[in-house]
């Protein structure tokens, strides 16, 4: 009798202790993820570019003085997105599915390895 | 008279290589990338150490087998990703060839596989990132004998490594920059005959 209230104290701390209650994103091993394109900003050279995923950041790049930026790192098992710090007006993506947060913040991407943006325009 | 000299010796040093047949090696070794990828571009030169044995099959064909270590830091971010501290790990077995160039000096050449992957740890998950895959590998060594008995050498030894990560990417260019990277390793050891 004893023993058994023991074990069901014991299964419910393992049941807090379950992780199912909370999915986060991991990385996943032995994939990589690539972006590369153009950003057209009154302030260019202070743009910084970070490829996010759930908590992790993914990468983080400056764009070069024309705009181009290229962008590469560990590809995880969530969903990715692109910030760039400031508002983003509109965008023209290579790859269909990419689409623009509902606070226009971030490109979120849809999944794939590879993204090439002909020009992102941020708002001034 | 002169042929049958150098045909003697000849025969005299692979006999002592015979008699020898077994090594045990402890190593220092760098890894860089060469050429235009990941490594070469993304990270600094891997510095570790490595242990290695020998043995001599036929004559002077045998099998070698190598453990390698390496650390490095992250050069640029925007190529290797916001990772940190990435370490190399090598296990290699190879086919070699023993030519015994003089009494003191013989020069190896080696030809064989390699499973390498490197880890990374991470600011923002436990178990960081992992990748790596096959290569194929070539090498030469030389190695400079210590003692009168030829049982303690010193090893320099340059390899090339090709390989073949798992990792894919829907771009023809950069899916060989991230999973075809080319990595030249400097070995520098010391050679016991047991």
């Amino acid at each position: 009798m004893k023993s058994l209230l023991l074990l069901s104290h014991v299964l419910s701390a393992l049941f807090l202790m379950s992780p199912t209650s909370c999915e986060q994103a991991e990385y996943s091993n032995n994939s990589r993820i690539f972006v590369e394109g153009k950003v057209i900003s009154p302030n260019t050279p202070e743009v910084q570019i970070k490829l996010i995923s759930d908590n992790i950041l993914i990468s983080e790049t400056k764009p070069l003085d024309n705009g181009t930026f290229k962008l590469g790192g560990p590809g995880t098992t969530a969903y990715k997105y692109l910030s760039f710090g400031q508002k983003i007006k509109s965008f023209n993506a290579v790859q269909p599915d990419c689409k623009l947060s509902y606070d226009s913040l971030n490109i979120i991407l849809p999944e794939k390895t590879y993204f090439r943006f002909t020009q992102i325009i941020l708002e001034p | 008279m002169k042929k049958y000299v150098i045909l003697f010796m000849l025969l005299s040093q692979s006999a002592d290589a015979q008699k020898n047949n077994f090594s045990f090696e402890l190593q220092g070794i760098t890894y860089s990338g060469l050429g235009t990828n990941f490594i070469s571009e993304g990270l600094g030169t891997f510095t570790g150490f490595g242990a290695g044995i020998t043995g001599i099959i036929y004559e002077n064909v045998g099998l070698g087998l190598e453990f390698h270590k390496g650390f490095t830091q992250v050069k640029d971010v925007s190529v290797f990703g916001d990772l940190k501290k990435p370490n190399l790990t090598t296990f290699e077995i190879s086919a070699l060839y023993r030519y015994p160039a003089t009494e003191k000096l013989q020069i190896e050449g080696n030809i064989g596989v390699a499973n390498m992957q490197i880890k990374s740890k991470s600011d923002y998950r436990i178990d960081g990132f992992s990748e790596g895959g096959t290569a194929f590998l070539l090498g030469v060594k030389a190695l400079y004998s210590l003692t009168r008995k030829n049982s303690l050498y010193i090893l320099a030894s340059p390899k090339l490594y090709f390989l073949s990560t798992g990792t894919s990417i829907d771009h023809p260019e950069f899916d060989k920059y991230y999973s075809k990277p080319t990595l030249l390793n400097f070995t520098l050891g010391l050679r016991l005959y047991l």
